[in-house]
């Protein structure tokens, strides 16, 4: 969609007596026909060019180090260096529909000039920098998205954006909202990372076609297109810990128009690893299989794919032994399981006019059941979700490409079931129920009057079924006010409905009494937020710098309180205010041709109510500092990769009516972790060995009392750092090209 | 920590070798005609054993190659080079690859259209 902020009259393409250069070329689709009027833009520039009636176009004054975007309505623009000597001959390939954003494709991950939202493109070259194994994992190298841990038992890793837990951020897979629900913390885990193609990151109240659930920002994944799969793309992983793991990708053509491809995911946990000698599980055992088909049919002017994604996941951890088909009620060792399966089918349907290029309409829906099954210790639950939903979104001018409008309706049912049985103490033993009806309709309107400035207005309004009507209000602006400094800003409102089980379950492993106070309410909160982007040329290689601050506060929000007693955990809806303002700066430099730097420093003061009182949220450390270095030969034939974090003390809950044996510090110690990865590049893929952890940083005893796992003292939900140590990887990658 | 220390002290090894042997160079004249053929054939050779460095003037058409004596030989480079589709030296193209190759970099692909931007 952001391929259209382009599509922009009047640019200016100055003479200078001291122009570097003049480029010219053509650009074609892939079916070899010249684009008309597809836009050249120079980033950080503003300079460009529209091509003429056969594709081509020049460009003066033109640098070295200049990056060149090409972008037309309906394709997937791309980002070139500039070639003096030669015609470029720039090839673009249609999006799967007007639907989609803009994906660029780049060596790493970039800061998405153009678009009037914060939005970090994290691309397939980025990913492999940390190969391991899925969408969990893929943010190691991004200073946006930070990774915590959940407790010391169900291996779980979380994902955090400014400070927040993961569950506020939308996460759609092209567009459609997945990981929600009840896969909110689990669902990451169930996106192989062979299967991506690359992540957007948008930090900020996102755009309101997706919905109302973006509260922090929203996190789009996109996977890999039938139509440019490879014919073979395969990947086998192995690490320290005794995880193993095997992906293939396959393409099948069918035929000009229709196009298929399969993602298959394999992967166990096989080893009992107890690297702290607690007679508990690191991470509990796993195995998964995950299957992916869909089929893509691409006319002249209708576009149309269909897809279905099978999965199923096993776990079997806690105390040393617990197998996968031990009971948990009536084993003597303290188990934890949790069994998953899920079945959706998606799709897309879209249609361009070449008549009208402004005019397009697309209409997404996906349907799905799953079902969870497991618990900890004496706690069982049960759960399943059946999910429906569709967005037709319909897009066109206002008498000219200043004025630009998408609108549409959405509809969203979705049923919950779950229960929760808690023998170990007898605190809380419910089912819970829930049909959630929600039909909406949203208007979102650009003003695009240059390149340098574009608004985007938006709103919807959703009629749920049990909290009323929401409204929800969006407004986010980009203002280029040099050629190398870009601001931007972005206030809304965003809903969404907490899931007290789920999104809790490392609660389960604690003998804490679950007090369940709450009155079922959706969590609402405003986000607003301001960056500012620059970008110069330094030495001849181009320094990027962002700043951006976020501020969210909840006017309702479901709140996990830890504090009360070192018994108990209560959850209550908030009391009082909850806010998080969440400073970064980052910056990242070429400094060669093969070297690249990239650092962060983020600072988050995330405040809420627990126990009565104004306080640091726990686990949260509230200052970080990113730091990544990358080095490539030419065609990746070589890659290093490095990666240090340092976590900032984070604040415990308070312990301090314990048994003082088992109370714990009011805060964490700060530690690092830094992780690395070689690879060396082949013409039938690549083979890469890496380490993660590799400084074999462990929280000491995450357990309290872990040799009374059914005592009233054990407690393994207080976790702030990894609990096992360093990880070697090794892996190989092969490919077969069409 | 032991693992490691050895990994990258066995990859420092590998460098330094390299780096002892006998570097060399050699230029193939090649049928290449625009970016794309550039592209793809200085991908290919980067990852032919033994070489180290390439690139594809497209004015004069002629590859140049830096390898390690012993590891390959001019013969060896410009058989790879027909593989991917291209004259080399007197070496002709192997036509099935050549057959693969998009239109622009096959004859002729380069000429109808004229040098554009100016209206």
């Amino acid at each position: 969609m952001k391929t259209i902020y382009f599509l922009i009259t009047g640019i200016l393409i100055s003479l200078s007596a001291f122009s570097q250069g003049t480029i010219t070329g053509e650009v074609k689709n892939n079916a070899k026909e010249p684009l008309i009027g597809a836009t050249i833009q120079v980033i950080g520039k503003s300079t460009g060019a529209i091509t003429q009636i056969d594709g081509s176009f020049e460009l003066s004054q033109i640098e070295a180090n200049d990056r060149l975007i090409f972008s037309y309505i309906g394709y997937v623009s791309d980002t070139l260096p500039p070639n003096f000597s030669e015609k470029m001959l720039v090839t673009l390939f249609e999006t799967d529909e007007a639907l989609e954003t803009v994906t660029i494709r780049g060596r790493t991950e970039s800061v998405v000039d153009e678009a009037p939202f914060l939005n970090i493109l994290i691309t397939e070259a980025e990913l492999q920098k940390a190969a391991c194994c899925n969408l969990s994992e893929s943010f190691e190298t991004n200073a946006s998205v930070d990774v915590s841990y959940a407790d010391a038992v169900t291996g779980t890793k979380m994902i955090q954006m400014m400070g927040l837990d993961g569950r506020y951020v939308l996460i759609s897979r092209e567009g459609i909202p997945t990981i929600r629900g009840l896969n909110s913390r689990l669902g990451l885990t169930f996106v192989p990372g062979t299967w991506i193609q690359s992540i957007d990151v948008g930090k900020g109240a996102g755009s309101v076609i997706n919905g109302y659930e973006s509260m922090t920002g929203q996190i789009n994944v996109e996977l890999f297109k039938p139509e440019s799969m490879d014919k073979w793309y395969l990947n086998a992983y192995m690490n320290s810990f005794g995880r193993l793991e095997l992906n293939a990708n396959r393409q099948i053509p069918v035929s000009e128009k229709w196009s298929s491809g399969i993602m298959f995911h394999t992967s166990q946990q096989f080893l009992e690893m107890d690297t702290n000698g607690d007679g508990f599980m690191d991470m509990p055992k796993t195995r998964q299989i995950n299957f992916l088909n869909r089929w893509k049919y691409e006319g002249d002017q209708l576009m149309a794919q269909i897809g279905v994604n099978v999965f199923s996941s096993e776990s079997a951890g806690g105390q040393l032994g617990f197998g996968f088909n031990d009971d948990l009620n009536s084993s003597p060792m303290y188990g934890y399981e949790m069994d998953t399966r899920k079945a959706e089918l998606f799709g897309k349907i879209g249609m361009i006019y070449p008549s009208k290029p402004t005019q397009s309409w697309g209409f997404q829906y996906s349907m799905s059941y799953q079902d969870f099954s497991g618990g900890a210790g004496r706690r069982i639950y049960e759960g399943s979700e059946k999910t429906l939903y569709g967005n037709f979104i319909y897009q066109n001018v206002l008498g000219s490409s200043f004025h630009q409008y998408k609108t549409g309706v959405s509809f969203l049912y979705d049923d919950f079931d779950e229960s929760f049985n808690s023998n170990q103490t007898g605190s809380l033993d419910s089912t819970f129920r829930r049909r959630e009806v929600v039909p909406g309709a949203f208007l979102e309107y650009n003003y695009i009057p240059n390149e340098n400035f574009t608004l985007v207005a938006g709103g919807r309004t959703d009629l749920h079924n049990l909290f009323g009507t929401y409204f929800t209000p969006r407004i986010h602006a980009r203002w280029a006010f040099s050629p190398s400094l870009t601001l931007r800003g972005s206030v809304g409102k965003g809903y969404r409905t907490p899931n007290a089980l789920m999104e809790n379950s490392m609660i389960w492993v604690s003998a804490r009494d679950i007090l369940y106070q709450a009155e079922l309410q959706p969590e609402i909160s405003w986000n607003s937020g301001l960056s500012l982007a620059g970008s110069w040329l330094i030495g001849e290689k181009p320094l990027s710098v962002v700043a951006d601050y976020f501020y969210t506060q909840f006017e309702s929000q479901l709140v996990y309180d830890q504090d009360i007693s070192s018994d108990l955990l209560v959850i209550d809806n908030l009391e009082g205010e909850s806010f998080a303002k969440s400073f970064q700066l980052e910056a990242s430099y070429q400094i060669s041709e093969r070297l690249e730097a990239k650092a962060a420093y983020k600072n988050y003061q995330n405040l809420m109510t627990t126990n009565g009182i104004l306080q640091q949220v726990p686990y949260q450390s509230q200052d970080r500092f990113f730091f990544n270095m990358a080095y490539a030969t030419r065609f990746d034939k070589w890659k290093a990769d490095l990666t240090v974090n340092w976590n900032g003390a984070q604040r415990l809950p308070d312990t301090s009516d314990s048994p003082s044996e088992f109370r714990l510090a009011t805060a964490s110690p700060d530690f690092f972790l830094v992780n690395t990865q070689i690879s060396r590049g082949f013409r039938w893929g690549s083979i890469y060995l890496g380490g993660e952890n590799i400084l074999n940083f462990r929280q000491e005893n995450p357990i309290v009392d872990p040799s009374n796992p059914f005592g009233e003292n054990f407690d393994a939900s207080m976790t702030w750092g990894p609990i096992a140590g360093r990880m070697i990887y090794t892996g190989i990658r092969f490919k077969i090209k069409n | 920590m032991k693992k490691l220390i050895l990994t990258l002290f066995v990859l420092t090894v590998a460098f330094t070798v390299n780096a002892q042997s006998n570097v060399k160079s050699v230029g193939i004249k090649t049928s290449a005609v625009c970016e794309m053929c550039k592209d793809r054939l200085e991908k290919d050779l980067t990852f032919e054993k033994g070489v180290k460095s390439v690139n594809l003037d497209l004015e004069t058409k002629v590859l140049n190659i830096a390898y390690i004596d012993g590891k390959t030989n001019p013969e060896t480079l410009r058989k790879r080079v027909t593989k991917v589709g291209y004259n080399a030296d007197n070496l002709p193209r192997d036509p099935e690859a050549y057959e693969k190759l998009d239109p622009c970099c096959k004859d002729g692909g380069m000429e109808p259209k004229k040098k554009g931007g100016n209206q």
